[in-house]
C-alpha cells in the first residue's frame, strides 16, 4: 500500500514537472498536501485520492509540453496500482504500445492522451497477446498517416489539393474503421466491447474536437475513479446499473450443482422479495442461458453472472455479460479490482412466500454450481 | 431555489465579465466541472462513498463559480470595470443568502431584525412588544430574550445595538421581509465591492492585480459571509472606504456622510472617524466645513447612547499581545486561519513606507480602533463569524496585498486560494459552524479531534486559550513581517510536510488536557458554562460531572496538576487511583497535584461530589 502511495506521488511529481514554469505549477503541487490530508485524516481515501490526482492530471494535460510524460505516467495510475500484483513485461509491452499509439494519434492533443490512456486501461494482459493491442492500433494509426503525403513541399495548387484529397481520404478511413469497430461491439461478447469502443475512440480523435468538452468531462470522471481502474475498465455499465438493498438481507451462502436443489426456510411471509445469485465457474456460459430456478423462475445468465468474471485474468474469455442489477460488491483496488457477479433477481408470488425453493439447472457444466448470495425481504 | 439560483449565477457571472474566446472557454470548464461533479455523484454509489448531498452540491457550486473567478483573474477577454465588479459580487452575494438561511439567523443579526420590525411596524424603537410576540418575528427565532446591555423598564425594552443599520434595511424589510433585509445588505456588498475596486484604481493597482484578487476579497471570507447576514460590518466597510477615497479625494460630499454613517452603525468605529476626521480636518485647510468633525464624533456620541469611558481600556499589556497576535493567527478567530488572503496584508503593514497612501491613511486611522480592540476580552469577535470586528479593514488589508501581489510567488497564493475556497464551502454548506464558541478550539481541530479522540487542537494555535502553538505561530509571524519576500520557501511541499508531521505527533498526549475539549470521550456531566451562555469567552470553561459520571482521554504517565473548583469538595479517581479534592469557595478555581499512573488512555471518573474539572497539566 506504501509502495502504491509512493507511485501516485511519483504521477503527481510528473505532473508538476510538466507544468513547470507555468503558472499551473504551484496549483498542482498543491495536490500534495492535499494527498497527505486524505492519507492521515479522511474516510473514503480511495474516492479522495482520485479526485484530487486526477484534478492534478487534468490541470497538466492543458499545460504539459511534454506529453509523453503524462502518457506513461497515466498508465502507471490505472495499470500498476498495487504494485505487487504488477506482471512486469506484459505491463511494459502495454506501455510501450500506449506510447506508440501516442505516437501515431495525430493531432497530440490532449484528446488524444485521453484515447491513449483509455484504450491502455482497457487492454488486458491475459492472454499475452491481448496486450499487443495498443501496438496494433499504433500501427493502424500510423499506415493511414502514411497515406498522407507529408514530405511533399506544397509548391502548387495541384499539390496541395493532392495533399488535402490524401487527407480527406485517411480521415474517411478513420472513420470507416471507426464505425466498424463500434459496430462490432454492439454485437461482440461484453469482455471485447471497451476494447472495441476504446479503439473506436482513438481513431475518431481527430473529428472530435468540437465534442471536447463532453470528453474531457468523461475522461476526468473515468481517470478519477483510478484507485478502481479495473471496474472502470472491465464493469463501467455496473455504475448505472447499481442499486443498494433497500430491505432486510439475509445471508444464504447455498451453491447447487447441476440437478441439485436446497429449500430456504423461515422467512417472514412476503409477497415479493430480492434473491441475489452467482454462478461458480460459468464465466464461459452465453447470455440468456438458464442456469437454474428460484420457484419456477428461471435464472439466466444476464440476470447474475460467474462471480469472478470481471477479475483480470478471466475477463478476456469471459462471454458472461455484467448482471442487469448489482448491489456493486466491489472487491480489491486499482487495476486487479473487480466487482462480484451477483445479480438481484426479483422474485413475485400471489400467496406470502415464507419459503423458497432453489434448484440448479440439469444441463449446468459439470464444474459449474449456481450460487445464492442472499436473499432481500422488502423494507416496511 | 438554490440550484435555480446557482444556474442563474453560473451562466450570468460570465456572460458579465467574459467575452469572446474567454467566455465560450469558460462555460465550456462550467459544463465540465458539472458533468464531473455529476458522474462523481454516481460512482459515489457503486463505490460506497458518503458524502453529504447538500456539503457536494455546494462543493460543486463553489467549485464551478471558482472557475469563473479564474477566468476573470487571468483570462485575456475580460470585461473589467469597477461597475460589473460590483454586479457579480451582487449575484454571488444574492446566492449566498439562501446558503446562509440554511440555519436561522443568530448572534446579534435576530436583534437587528427585530429593532427594524419594531421601526417598520410600530415606528419606533421599544422592543418590548416584539419579544411579547415572538412567534410572528421574521428570523424565526421564539428564543430571544433581552440582551445583556439592553435598557429593561418594565414593559418597555431598548436595545444596546445602534438602530441605524435596522434603518437601512428598513425598505428592503418592509418589501420583502427577512429576504429583503439580507437583499439590503447584499447590496451594500456590492457597493462595498465596487469602492473596493475603485480604491485599487485610484492607488495605482493594475488591472491584472485587481482581477486577480478580486474574487479572494468580493467572494472570500470574511466578506462573503458578511454580505449576507444582518451585521453592520459590510455597510461599514463600505463606508470606511468611501470614507477615505473621500478624504484622499478632498470631497467633502463623500466623507462626511460616509463617517457620520459609520458612527451611527457602531459607536466603536468613533476610533476609526477619530483619527480620519482630523486627516480630513488637515487636508480642508480653511474650509468652511472644518468643524464638522468634531460636531460628527459628538453626535455620534449623543446618538450612540454609550458612555465615553467604555472606549477606554483598561487591560494589562499581555492582553495587547494576546490580542493582537490572536487577530493574526488564532485557529478560530484569526485572520491566518480564517481569511489567509489579508496575512499578505499584515505584511504590507510591514513595508509601511512602499506602500499606497490609501492604504496607510486607513490603516493609521485604524489604528486606535485597533488599539482599543485588542487589549478586550472579546477580541475575538465573540458570537459571530470569524473576524466581526476587523471586517470593515478587509479593503485596506486586501489593498496592502494587492501592492505586493506581484512580489508574492505562486505557490503561496494558491495555498491561500485554496484554503479560501474550503473556507467559503465550508461556510457556505454549514453556516452554523461560522459561529464557534471561544473554547480554545477551532473547527478544524475540534473536527479531527471527535473523530480521532486525540488531542488536535493543540497544534492550531489559540490565543483564545493561549497555548504552545500560539507562542510558536508568534515568533513565525514575526520572523514572516520582517524577512517576507516573496514567500517562495512556502512551498505546497513544505505544507505537507508539516501535515505530515502534524499527524504523526497527534497520536501522542499533550502536556494539558481540557476536560471539556472535543477529543475527551464524556460519559456524562456537562460543559460548563453551557454553549450559549451570554458573553462564555469571560468565564473559566470546565466540564461538570457528578458521581458516576466520568471522561477518558489520552494522557502521559507521571505527576500532574489539576484544575478543577468543587463547592462542597468532591473525590475523583484517575485510573487506578483515586483524589480527594478539596473544597473550594463559590467561582473559585483550586489546584491540586495528582498522578497519572499510566501512559495512554486513561479514565477519570467523579466518585463523590460535584466537580466543576478545567484542565490537567502534566508536570
Amino acid at each position: 500500500m506504501l509502495s502504491d502511495l509512493i507511485l501516485v506521488a511519483a504521477v503527481v511529481g510528473a505532473c508538476v514537472f510538466v507544468a513547470r514554469g507555468t503558472r499551473w505549477v504551484a496549483a498542482i503541487e498543491c495536490a500534495f498536501p492535499l494527498l497527505a490530508i486524505v492519507a492521515f485524516f479522511a474516510t473514503d481515501k480511495f474516492f479522495w485520492f482520485g479526485v484530487i490526482v486526477a484534478a492534478a492530471f487534468a490541470a497538466a494535460t492543458l499545460v504539459a509540453r511534454e506529453m509523453w510524460v503524462l502518457v506513461i505516467a497515466g498508465v502507471l495510475l490505472l495499470r500498476w496500482i498495487p504494485l505487487r500484483e504488477v506482471e512486469v513485461w506484459r505491463e511494459v509491452v502495454v506501455l510501450g504500445g500506449a506510447l506508440a499509439l501516442f505516437v501515431a494519434i495525430k493531432p497530440r492533443s490532449p484528446l488524444a492522451l485521453i484515447a491513449v490512456l483509455a484504450v491502455a486501461a482497457v487492454t488486458p494482459v491475459h492472454p499475452g497477446k491481448a496486450a499487443l493491442i495498443p501496438l496494433l492500433l499504433a500501427g493502424v494509426s500510423l499506415i493511414l498517416r502514411l497515406e498522407e503525403p507529408q514530405d511533399l513541399v506544397p509548391t502548387g495548387a495541384a499539390l496541395m489539393g493532392a495533399r488535402s484529397s490524401a487527407a480527406s481520404r485517411r480521415r474517411i478511413n478513420l472513420a470507416v474503421l471507426a464505425a466498424l469497430c463500434v459496430l462490432a461491439a454492439l454485437f461482440a461478447r461484453w469482455s471485447l466491447v471497451p476494447i472495441l469502443v476504446t479503439a473506436a475512440f482513438a481513431l475518431l480523435v481527430p473529428f472530435l474536437d468540437k465534442l471536447k468538452p463532453l470528453a474531457y468531462a468523461a475522461a476526468l470522471a473515468l481517470f478519477a475513479m483510478w484507485p478502481w481502474s479495473g471496474i472502470v475498465a472491465r464493469a463501467l455499465p455496473a455504475v448505472a446499473r447499481y442499486e443498494p438493498p433497500t430491505g432486510e438481507v439475509r445471508v444464504v451462502g447455498l451453491a447447487l450443482a447441476r440437478g441439485e436443489s436446497a429449500t430456504v426456510d423461515g422467512l417472514k411471509p412476503v409477497l415479493h422479495l430480492t434473491v441475489n445469485a452467482s454462478v461458480a465457474n460459468g464465466a464461459g456460459l452465453p447470455p440468456g442461458r438458464v442456469i437454474g430456478f428460484v420457484e419456477a423462475r428461471p435464472i439466466r445468465i444476464g440476470e447474475v453472472a460467474d462471480f469472478g468474471f470481471t477479475r483480470r485474468p478471466h475477463f478476456f474469455a469471459a462471454r458472461n455479460p455484467l448482471p442487469r442489477v448489482s448491489r456493486g460488491d466491489v472487491r480489491g483496488y486499482g487495476a486487479t479490482a473487480w466487482l462480484h457477479g451477483a445479480g438481484a433477481i426479483g422474485v413475485a408470488s400471489g400467496a406470502p412466500m415464507r419459503t423458497l425453493h432453489f434448484r440448479a439447472a440439469d444441463d449446468l457444466p459439470p464444474d459449474a454450481q449456481l450460487q445464492i448470495e442472499s436473499i432481500e425481504l422488502p423494507a416496511r | 431555489m438554490i440550484l435555480g439560483l446557482f444556474a442563474a449565477v453560473a451562466v450570468a457571472a460570465p456572460l458579465l465579465m467574459l467575452r469572446r474566446r474567454a467566455l465560450w472557454r469558460c462555460l465550456a470548464a462550467e459544463l465540465v466541472a458539472l458533468l464531473v461533479s455529476g458522474a462523481l455523484v454516481a460512482f459515489a454509489g457503486l463505490f460506497r462513498v458518503t458524502v453529504d448531498p447538500y456539503l457536494a452540491m455546494v462543493a460543486a457550486g463553489a467549485i464551478v463559480l471558482a472557475i469563473v473567478c479564474g477566468f476573470i483573474a487571468f483570462a485575456d477577454d475580460v470585461r473589467w470595470s469597477a461597475n460589473r465588479a460590483a454586479l457579480l459580487a451582487l449575484l454571488f452575494y444574492v446566492l449566498m443568502i439562501p446558503l446562509m438561511l440554511r440555519t436561522p439567523i443568530d448572534g446579534d443579526e435576530p436583534f437587528y431584525l427585530l429593532i427594524t420590525e419594531s421601526l417598520v411596524h410600530d415606528h419606533d424603537l421599544d422592543l418590548g412588544n416584539q419579544f411579547r410576540d415572538l412567534a410572528h418575528t421574521a428570523s424565526g427565532r421564539t428564543d430571544l430574550v433581552p440582551q445583556l446591555g439592553d435598557r429593561v423598564e418594565g414593559t418597555h425594552v431598548r436595545s444596546h445595538l445602534e438602530p441605524f443599520l435596522s434603518i437601512l434595511i428598513a425598505p428592503g424589510y418592509a418589501i420583502g421581509g427577512l429576504i429583503g433585509a439580507l437583499m439590503t445588505i447584499a447590496l451594500f456588498g456590492a457597493l462595498l465591492a465596487r469602492s473596493t475596486v475603485r480604491l485599487f484604481e485610484d492607488e495605482g493597482i493594475s488591472d491584472a492585480t485587481a482581477r486577480a484578487l478580486f474574487p479572494l476579497f468580493a467572494f472570500g471570507p470574511p466578506i462573503v459571509f458578511y454580505a449576507a447576514r444582518i451585521w453592520p460590518e459590510v455597510p461599514a466597510a463600505f463606508f470606511f472606504v468611501e470614507a477615505v477615497r473621500g478624504v484622499r479625494q478632498r470631497r467633502v460630499g463623500r466623507w462626511i456622510p460616509a463617517m457620520l454613517a459609520m458612527v451611527l452603525l457602531k459607536l466603536r468605529f468613533a476610533l476609526v472617524v477619530l483619527p480620519l476626521s482630523v486627516a480630513a480636518g488637515f487636508s480642508l485647510r480653511r474650509h468652511r466645513l472644518k468643524p464638522v468633525p468634531t460636531l460628527l464624533i459628538l453626535l455620534a456620541l449623543v446618538a450612540g447612547a454609550h458612555r465615553v469611558r467604555e472606549l477606554v481600556p483598561t487591560e494589562p499589556p499581555r492582553a495587547y499581545a494576546i490580542g493582537f497576535f490572536g487577530l493574526a493567527l488564532d485557529g478560530a478567530a484569526g485572520i491566518a486561519f480564517q481569511a489567509p488572503l489579508y496575512l499578505f496584508g499584515l505584511i504590507a503593514l510591514a513595508r509601511w513606507r512602499r506602500m499606497p497612501e490609501g492604504f496607510r491613511l486607513g490603516m493609521a486611522s485604524a489604528a486606535l480602533y485597533v488599539l482599543a480592540l485588542v487589549p478586550r476580552p472579546e477580541w475575538h469577535g465573540g458570537w459571530a463569524p470569524p473576524l466581526r470586528y476587523v471586517a470593515f479593514l478587509m479593503p485596506f488589508l486586501a489593498l496592502g496585498a494587492a501592492a505586493l501581489y506581484e512580489r508574492i510567488a505562486p505557490a503561496p497564493l494558491a495555498i491561500v486560494t485554496a484554503w479560501t475556497i474550503a473556507l467559503v464551502i465550508h461556510g457556505a454548506a454549514l453556516p452554523y459552524r461560522l459561529f464557534h464558541i471561544a473554547n480554545g478550539e477551532n473547527a478544524i481541530g475540534e473536527w479531527l479531534s471527535t473523530r480521532w479522540h486525540t488531542d488536535y487542537s493543540r497544534f492550531f494555535p489559540s490565543f483564545i486559550r493561549p497555548n504552545f502553538a500560539a507562542l510558536v505561530a508568534s515568533a513565525i509571524l514575526v520572523v514572516a513581517l520582517t524577512v517576507f519576500r516573496s514567500g517562495r520557501f512556502l512551498r505546497p511541499a513544505v505544507v505537507t510536510v508539516a501535515i505530515v508531521a502534524f499527524a504523526l505527533s497527534a497520536g501522542l498526549p499533550g502536556d494539558r488536557v481540557d476536560f471539556e475539549d472535543a477529543h475527551v470521550i464524556h460519559r456524562g456531566g456537562e460543559m460548563f458554562p453551557h454553549e450559549y451562555q451570554v458573553a462564555r469567552f469571560v468565564f473559566s470553561g470546565g466540564w461538570l460531572v457528578r458521581p458516576g459520571e466520568s471522561m477518558s482521554f489520552l494522557a502521559r504517565r507521571g505527576p500532574a496538576h489539576l484544575r478543577y473548583a468543587a463547592e462542597g469538595g468532591a473525590t475523583i479517581q484517575i485510573g487506578a487511583r483515586a483524589f480527594v479534592l478539596p473544597s473550594t469557595p463559590t467561582n473559585v478555581y483550586n489546584v491540586v497535584p495528582v498522578d497519572v499512573d499510566r501512559q495512554g488512555r486513561v479514565e477519570l471518573r467523579c466518585l463523590a461530589g460535584t466537580v466543576n474539572l478545567d484542565w490537567m497539566r502534566h508536570d
